[in-house]
């Protein structure tokens, strides 16, 4: 296969992604997948390497990298299979992203495979949007073994019954699952047409081999060495804290180890962090150092070891609870690994950003009038070598929207009285770190808050000189005196209640001249 | 009022050239000169001279880039944002989403409204529209002080569509020669941040708008002039310097309006229009009427105000080939522009394009001319090609293939992904190409898509300025209101919010015949989007429809509740509808003009578009040669030309549908 014939299946295959990502927007009713495109859309060959990927959130594209092949091996699979999971510990990331599967067969042969992540708005679980403070993987909602929800073009309708007698609004988990299983169909018909001209089996291995290089050329481009970097999350919001992550990076040519030994044990609250979020948060780090066009494949991280100890954070053992992993333990690895290799490319390395995504969860109402409400909150950017960081955006392993100050207020009894940036909050340096954000909500009826955040007593860092954002606050406002509330709480607010939460700077770069 | 007959003039002025189309009676003429973009009425007065219509009554429409130039370029006027207290940075944190994923160092964006353009005061309605807490009269004070010092001011306060007398209060505080602009009168809509966005465009380029279609009319003296805006309607100058905002598609709408009026004219309900120019491709599907979007965007900044639904694929002529890192070949994003353009105009470009690779193959054969009747640098195209092949070992030819396959397949892929959006497979629908470009590609993109028809339509060279001929005088308003569907006062609230409307509209088209059109923005309480619905009276007819129309695109309904988020009104005129007139059949078989070598393709006949008539018939592979553009039709493919004159392209394995020609 020459070149150009390279790059024509490489474009087709990005165009069944985004076709498939079309399918399933439409389709899709929960606004989450709709409106904050909280999903990806993949394809992999027969063995579960990775081939293509159509990803608006960064943890999908590690995550999914990651794990197929062990999924893949599990099953025994057919024709007309559709398999669905969401098991943290055995191919998922936490159990709100459902991921759908289904094999590509040509010929009575298996060659490919077509999955769809998305992230529910709710799986079930203790805690309304299945985002809580609890200390077993049970309690957090359904766990979903890999398995058929079809098994050869037959609906298998005692699959799901489970998960959705306990998931709240079945109805649009359903109307949801179906839309990643059309989307899905797509992706296996459109291979089907492919492979009816080229073999896809072959393109696909040549694809592998040549996207590996990318990943060889970035890491190549790292001086070799051993670098080391460690920061803290400041809590598990159970009581415990704070928990260490270290990683140390060893480059040898181009090749990549990443270490996590020495990171703190496994915690009781939600901050553990499965293999597929810690190597997800990892690539991504790589990814960054890796040219625009790059495609989308699992070779390209081939080059990149990566070691943490069972038990530990980073790779707890199963049943551990594991909703923050995702939105603030894989921010703090995404700050330890640029941590280390900022020892290595100081000039390719921003400062720290934000580090965390400022979890924020309003409930109230009463039993059948219950509404739930969450929000997460974009902060600095830390600043580089070319520039100040970006003040108020979504930093590192997110990028969802806000919701609109009008369509809250019409909808749930809180009144927005600020949004706006957090000016002198980036840290200082020859290059400023971006501002956070300040949102202050009026609370018009008694209902309850939950919050979970990072970076509220330890500062983003910054580089070479620069120095560290402001780092966050969590603040009531009641009756005329201001308290100072923890990272993560969950209390009980009172009509009249301001609630105003400060998100974190970026890191400064370089010395201020003087 | 009676209606006058004039000499129907369309004008549109985009970025090389200035086009003209006038209809007379049952005669139509077009005409072009090259465009004058630092003051586009030089131009256009050239052109009306060298027309001979200095004395004649005009009727005149308008497809102006001025607006949108003004935002691409940041040329507008120094403008003040206006807001609550607490809301001043709401431009500046926009959505809070970041552009690039995978970007460590991104560049900072330019602000469109500095920290010290912005003026935050005191004041507050609440999500029902009551007043909890009045403007202050210490911040007017300060107000009117600080708006001395601009130009334009835009106001975008919280719920000012339920209840507008805040921004009406600073409005009234504000000085007489400034341009204001209020979001409830621009966009009266939920959504703070798109509502302010819009409304702060519509007050950075008002003025200019204004200042500029104010000229024209003087120096054309007529005051028949009116602006096609961006849902393809029409509206008179003095409403397109309030709503400038609602001119950013205004020339690409005149483009599918025709395309929707040759659809018709060709019993032909399913079309994509493919318009290729130089840096980038809009593509729009048809379905037997065009679509509108409320999703619009400019320089990154949202325009919520109703455009029609143009999908643009950063891929044109000017698109340039590369080797990538792992040394796949990659064509765009990166474009040639205009300056210097592809290394075929000659003027220093060095970079292998998709245009170069097309004079390589010969598809634009080496005696075209390009703009100003410059001669194509046919060599430099060769060399710059060929410097990319020896990368891939390939020879100069099979690298200009090979770029032209990876350009149609990203064009193709868009196009797949565009169709599927909107819920349709793009094999059901014929391509209708215009502008300059499409023409070399249609074919290849028909193949790939497996669309059996493809039409290259009278005037493709002028389209827009066509398109212009057929706007109707049109106005869409809109206002949201939260409203329970099953709620008893429903009907009353409803009722008198499109009475409003309704006023509105005969406000902006005084003394016309207005048809009204009412539609709403329906969906179950609780969810995050919603379906625009046609409106009835009778709200349990409205909810059948919903529920049909939501398990048709969903699959499901939900037994739930509904609510109204959004009440909408078109109002429209109806006008004059253009007739293109038949033309004289052939009477003898189409005379090829000249033959050049095509790669791939031996030697290949070159035939005028003018010389065609009704009747006439080419196998491929042949060479259509118009002044502005050239179409390739390759070995497979045949074309004929219909009563009208437009070119039906057919695959030849497929059997030619009786009707084009009937």
């Amino acid at each position: 296969m020459n070149a150009i014939k390279l790059s024509l299946f490489a474009h087709r295959l990005d165009a069944i992604c985004d076709e498939m990502g079309a399918v399933l927007k439409r389709t899709s009713i929960s606004p989450n997948i709709k409106d904050r495109e909280d999903y990806s859309c993949a394809l992999f060959d027969t063995d579960g390497e990775l081939v293509a990927q159509a990803a608006h959130i960064p943890v999908h594209l590690g995550s999914m990298a990651y794990c197929m092949r062990d999924v893949v091996q599990q099953l025994d699979w057919r024709e007309g299979d559709v398999a669905v999971f969401n098991d943290p510990f055995l191919g998922g990331t936490h159990l709100p992203d459902i991921t759908v599967v289904q094999p590509v067969f040509a010929n009575n042969e298996r060659i490919a495979f077509a999955a769809s992540r998305a992230h529910h708005a709710d799986v079930g679980g203790v805690t309304p949007g299945s985002m809580g403070l609890h200390r077993r993987l049970n309690d957090e909602g359904v766990v979903i073994s890999p398995g058929f929800w079809w098994r050869n073009g037959r609906e298998a309708p005692d699959f799901l019954s489970d998960f959705l007698s306990r998931a709240r609004n079945a109805d649009e988990r359903l109307a949801d699952l179906a839309a990643q299983r059309a989307c899905c169909t797509c992706g296996v018909r459109r291979l089907q047409n492919i492979h009816a001209r080229d073999d896809c089996r072959k393109a696909f291995q040549t694809l592998l081999q040549i996207s590996e290089n990318y990943g060889r050329t970035a890491i190549a481009a790292i001086p070799d060495g051993e670098y080391h970097f460690s920061d803290i999350l400041e809590d598990d919001g159970l009581g415990s804290g704070p928990l260490s992550i270290c990683a140390t990076i060893r480059i040898q040519g181009e090749e990549a180890n990443v270490d996590f030994s020495g990171s703190a044990q496994q915690c009781a609250g939600p901050l553990n962090c499965p293999m597929s979020v810690t190597a997800a948060a990892v690539f991504y780090a790589f990814r960054c150092l890796m040219p625009p066009e790059t495609p989308q494949t699992s070779a390209i991280f081939r080059c990149i070891e990566l070691t943490a100890p069972q038990g530990s954070l980073l790779n707890p053992y199963p049943g551990a609870a594991v909703a923050a992993g995702n939105v603030e333990t894989s921010q703090r690895i995404v700050d330890v690994v640029l941590g280390a290799l900022a020892e290595a490319i100081p000039e390719r390395i921003p400062a720290a950003a934000q580090g965390t995504m400022n979890n924020v969860i309003f409930a109230g109402g009463t039993k059948n009038n219950a509404w739930v409400y969450y929000e997460t909150l974009a902060g600095g950017m830390g600043a580089h070598a070319d520039g100040d960081g970006l003040s108020a955006v979504q930093c590192h392993m997110t990028n969802t929207c806000n919701t609109s100050i009008e369509m809250l207020e019409m909808h749930y009894p809180l009144r927005i009285t600020a949004y706006e940036i957090r000016r002198g909050s980036g840290g200082a340096g020859k290059h400023r770190g971006g501002n956070g954000l300040c949102r202050e909500w009026q609370v018009l009826e008694n209902c309850q808050v939950s919050l979970l955040c990072e970076r509220r007593k330890h500062a983003p860092y910054g580089l070479n000189g620069g120095k560290s954002g402001a780092f966050g606050r969590n603040l009531l406002l009641r009756d005329g005196t201001t308290h100072v509330l923890a990272a993560k709480t969950t209390l009980d607010l009172k009509i009249g209640d301001h609630l105003r939460v400060e998100t974190p700077g970026g890191g400064g770069y370089g010395e201020t001249e003087t | 009022m009676r209606y006058i007959p004039h000499m129907l003039l369309g004008v549109d002025s985009g970025g090389t050239f200035t086009d003209f189309v006038i209809c007379d009676g049952d005669k139509v003429h077009f005409h072009k000169e090259l465009s004058t973009p630092d003051d586009p009425s030089t131009a256009i007065l050239r052109g009306i001279q060298t027309l001979g219509l200095e004395h004649q009554s005009l009727h005149l429409v308008h497809g102006s880039t001025v607006a949108t130039n003004a935002i691409l370029e940041r040329k507008g006027v120094k403008t003040l944002f206006v807001t609550n207290h607490g809301m001043q940075d709401l431009l500046g944190i926009g959505r809070q989403t970041r552009r690039e994923l995978y970007n460590l160092r991104p560049p900072q964006a330019e602000l469109w409204a500095q920290p010290n353009d912005c003026f935050a005061l005191h004041g507050r309605v609440d999500a029902n529209g009551a007043c909890i807490e009045p403007l202050n009269t210490a911040d007017l004070q300060a107000l009117q002080n600080k708006a001395a010092e601009y130009q334009s001011v835009a106001v975008c306060t919280l719920f000012s569509f339920l209840n507008p007398e805040h921004e009406q209060g600073i409005a009234g505080v504000l000085p007489e020669n400034v341009f204001i602009s209020l979001s409830h009168q621009v966009l009266a809509e939920y959504r703070e941040y798109e509502r302010a966005s819009t409304t702060f465009l519509n007050a950075y380029v008002g003025p200019l708008v204004q200042h500029y279609l104010r000229r024209l009319g003087k120096i054309l003296s007529t005051r028949h002039m009116f602006v096609m805006h961006s849902t393809g309607g029409v509206m008179d100058i003095e409403e397109a310097g309030k709503h400038a905002v609602r001119m950013i598609l205004s020339g690409p709408a005149g483009g599918l309006v025709a395309t929707e009026a040759i659809g018709r004219q060709l019993k032909q309900e399913k079309l994509i229009s493919f318009d290729m120019g130089g840096t980038s491709t809009d593509v729009a599907l048809l379905n037997g009427q065009t679509h509108i979007t409320l999703e619009g965007k400019i320089a990154d900044m949202p325009v919520a105000v109703p455009m029609l639904d143009i999908h643009t694929i950063g891929a044109g002529g000017g698109s340039i080939a590369w080797r990538d890192a792992a040394g796949l070949l990659r064509v765009g994003p990166q474009s040639a522009g205009a300056n210097p353009g592809p290394a075929c105009y000659g003027r220093g470009g060095d970079k292998p394009t998709v245009s170069d690779a097309n004079v390589v193959l010969g598809r634009i054969p080496s005696s075209t001319k390009l703009a100003g009747n410059l001669p194509l640098d046919v060599q430099q195209a060769r060399q710059v090609v060929g410097k990319l092949g020896k990368h891939f070992a390939l020879s100069v030819e099979d690298m200009a293939a090979g770029i032209i396959q990876v350009a149609e397949e990203n064009m193709a892929a868009a196009l797949r992904v565009v169709s599927v959006q909107r819920g349709f497979d793009p094999a059901d629908f014929s391509l209708l190409c215009f502008g300059g470009g499409g023409g070399l590609h249609a074919c290849a993109l028909g193949d790939a898509l497996g669309t059996a028809n493809i039409i290259i339509p009278v005037g493709s060279g002028a389209f827009s300025a066509l398109g212009m001929l057929t706007g109707k005088r049109q106005c869409e308003l809109s206002r949201s209101r939260r409203l329970l569907l099953d709620d008893a006062k429903m009907p009353i609230q409803a009722a008198h919010t499109y009475a409003e409307l309704a006023n509105e509209a005969a406000r902006r088209m005084p003394g016309l015949d207005l048809q009204l059109d009412k539609q709403a923005d329906v969906r179950y309480c609780g969810q995050g989007f919603h379906l625009t619905m046609p409106w009835q009276d009778d709200s349990e007819a409205l909810r059948t429809d919903f529920d049909a129309r939501h398990q048709q695109a969903y699959g499901h309904t939900l037994d739930r509740p509904l609510e109204i988020m959004t009440l909408r009104l078109t109002a429209c005129a109806s006008t004059c509808t253009l007739q293109l007139p038949e033309l004289e059949p052939a009477t003898s078989t189409a005379k090829s003009v000249a033959t050049s070598r095509v790669t791939g393709a031996g030697q290949v006949a070159h035939f005028k578009r003018t010389h065609l008539r009704p009747g006439h018939n080419i196998d491929g592979p042949a060479l259509i040669l118009e002044d502005t553009a050239t179409l390739w039709l390759p070995k497979n493919w045949h074309l004929n030309v219909s009563q009208h004159g437009h070119l039906l392209l057919n695959h030849k394995n497929t059997t030619l549908s009786g009707e084009n020609n009937a």
